[in-house]
């Protein structure tokens, strides 16, 4: 297993009163597979991608139980430098908001470069951190990458800003890409062809791929497992098509019906 | 990005008398040496007490002294002092801000009552007890108005920091694994640039009124070297007869204090996303 994740509950701190947002939830991800992790909003899935990279804010949450194994290392009781080198290393994460995700005052070149000399051994040159990112950018997909590496965030389209964000997240090959809902924030018309592009950079780099979504038709298509979560737990789990044609749970079948007729749900 | 805020600062007139007026003073206080008719403690008791001429612009001191060249010496000591001051509370305030902005908990809550406490203290009394400990002389007016002036932007960036470190986009560098320094100087101190700005040109008005205050009741610039605030103290005396000695030196605070502010506020509008 690239990924395990054991039995994890995560408590959110509001003022004094301590909010469950996972509970007992355990997920696992094989080397190049694809996941899909589905449930409504508030049901604790980006809470697991969180908790995956140790990212929940001490101000914010913390972990109360369950362990989480990546690559044979105990995530939950890596040192915090050696966390900060799988981070962005060898676990890539994508947002919902590419709006937001950016940093506003940077030029999306030199956030790309960031990712990459963050993670280098010596320190790279000018023109060979701008050759990666450059490369990040046309893997990602993005014509005219020269301008998309000139430019400020607010300056380019929203599809070109989640394309960029996906520039960073696989900028150092990452073994795991967690896609935190890849294309809730953008146009129908480019929600495609940013699950296209997903689908085609982990065939190529041979990724794994957690794709976090509420929207089952997106899961039926891009991804091999899936697992439903409600409440903060997992209250199902199997092969998509499985789950997406005989669901077990009642909130399974509560979600198929939630899909709009339009959707083209695969029910094999 | 930049074009669009110096086009907005250009397009505010005021804004733009200030920025115009910053720059003359700049220059006057680099090119005083050589712009001064004579060196600022240049005596000649035969002139004592002269009127403005053609010889002496602004007319002479009780010691004879060029009040023109006195005043011209006196920006560089007044824009120094008050560019280093608001140097030292920038940096202290925005460092302060950032951490206990960033960090929040018991960080936040620390250095936050040093702050309120500080607050307590009347500035100024502050200023000239620490002064009175001290030797007063340039550097340590300097020093003084500086640590005793943090605490506004201090507070200013930790409500900016607050508000940045719930964005999506420091989530996002730490998950690409960025260190704690990195995401404070790398990605949120350039976030809150624009407040920094405003407030330090705000601040350099103020320290420039503290400096010359202090020097006017004596404990600031120490004759004979020149400062607004020392040649406005030796003026006093001579009020009735001789309104120049007091006139020039209160007209440079006047149109330097009000130039810093003029931009300040300009800079505010044009930094403003809002607007």
């Amino acid at each position: 297993m690239l990924l395990s994740i054991k039995n994890i509950s995560v408590d959110y701190f509001r003022g004094k009163k301590i909010i469950p947002a996972l509970r007992n939830a355990s997920l696992e991800i094989a080397e190049g597979e694809s996941v899909g992790l589905v449930g409504e909003s508030g049901s604790g899935k980006s809470t697991l991608a969180l908790a995956a990279l140790r990212l929940i804010s001490p101000h914010e949450g913390n972990i109360t139980q369950g362990k989480i194994i990546f690559q044979g290392k105990d995530i939950l009781a890596l040192p915090e430098q050696d966390m900060r080198a799988i981070r962005g290393k060898d676990i890539g994460i994508i947002f919902q908001d590419p709006f937001s995700s950016l940093n506003p005052v940077l030029r999306i070149g030199d956030q790309i470069e960031e990712a990459i000399q963050v993670h280098a051994e010596n320190k790279l040159s000018q023109a060979d951190l701008k050759k990666s990112a450059l490369a990040a950018l046309s893997n990602a997909r993005l014509p005219e990458p020269e301008r998309i590496y000139n430019s400020y965030p607010h300056q380019v389209s929203g599809g070109q800003r989640q394309r960029a964000m996906i520039a960073m997240a696989i900028a150092n090959s990452p073994r795991l890409l967690i896609a935190d809902e890849p294309t809730t924030a953008l146009d129908v018309t480019v929600q495609k062809e940013i699950l296209d592009l997903l689908a085609q950079l982990r065939k190529d780099m041979g990724m794994a791929l957690i794709l976090i979504t509420h929207h089952l038709g997106i899961v039926s298509q891009t991804t091999d497992r899936i697992y439903v979560l409600k409440n903060g737990e997992v209250v199902e789990s199997g092969a998509t098509r499985s789950v997406l044609s005989s669901p077990a749970h009642s909130y399974t079948q509560e979600l198929l019906r939630a899909v709009p007729q339009t959707a083209k749900v695969h029910r094999a | 990005m930049i074009s669009i805020y110096l086009h907005r600062i250009f397009r505010n007139k005021l804004a733009f008398a200030g920025a115009l007026l910053m720059v003359i003073l700049i220059i006057l206080a680099l090119t005083a040496p050589w712009l001064a008719p004579s060196h600022f403690a240049d005596q000649s008791l035969i002139d004592r007490l002269q009127p403005p001429s053609g010889k002496h612009w602004m007319g002479t001191d009780d010691l004879g002294r060029d009040v023109f060249s006195r005043l011209l010496w006196g920006t560089r000591v007044s824009l120094v002092v008050a560019f280093v001051a608001v140097g030292i509370a920038t940096l202290f305030g925005t460092l302060v801000g950032l951490i206990a902005g960033y960090f929040g908990r018991w960080t936040d809550a620390v250095l936050m009552r040093a702050v309120d406490i500080l607050l307590c203290f009347p500035t100024f009394f502050l200023i000239l007890m620490v002064i009175a400990f001290l030797e007063p002389n340039i550097v340590n007016v300097m020093i003084v108005i500086g640590v005793t002036s943090w605490t506004g932007l201090a507070r200013l960036v930790r409500g900016e920091t607050l508000s940045l470190r719930e964005r999506d986009f420091i989530l996002a560098a730490r998950a690409l694994g960025a260190s704690t320094p990195r995401i404070l100087f790398v990605h949120l101190l350039p976030n809150v640039v624009a407040p920094v700005v405003v407030s330090a040109t705000l601040g350099v008005g103020g320290a420039i009124l503290t400096e010359s205050a202090l020097s006017f009741l004596g404990l600031g610039v120490q004759p004979p070297d020149p400062s607004w605030g020392n040649m406005l103290s030796a003026g006093k005396d001579y009020i009735y007869f001789a309104w120049w000695l007091s006139v020039f030196p209160g007209l440079a605070i006047l149109t330097t204090v009000m130039a810093f502010n003029l931009l300040g506020e300009g800079l505010r509008d044009a930094l403003d996303p809002r607007s």
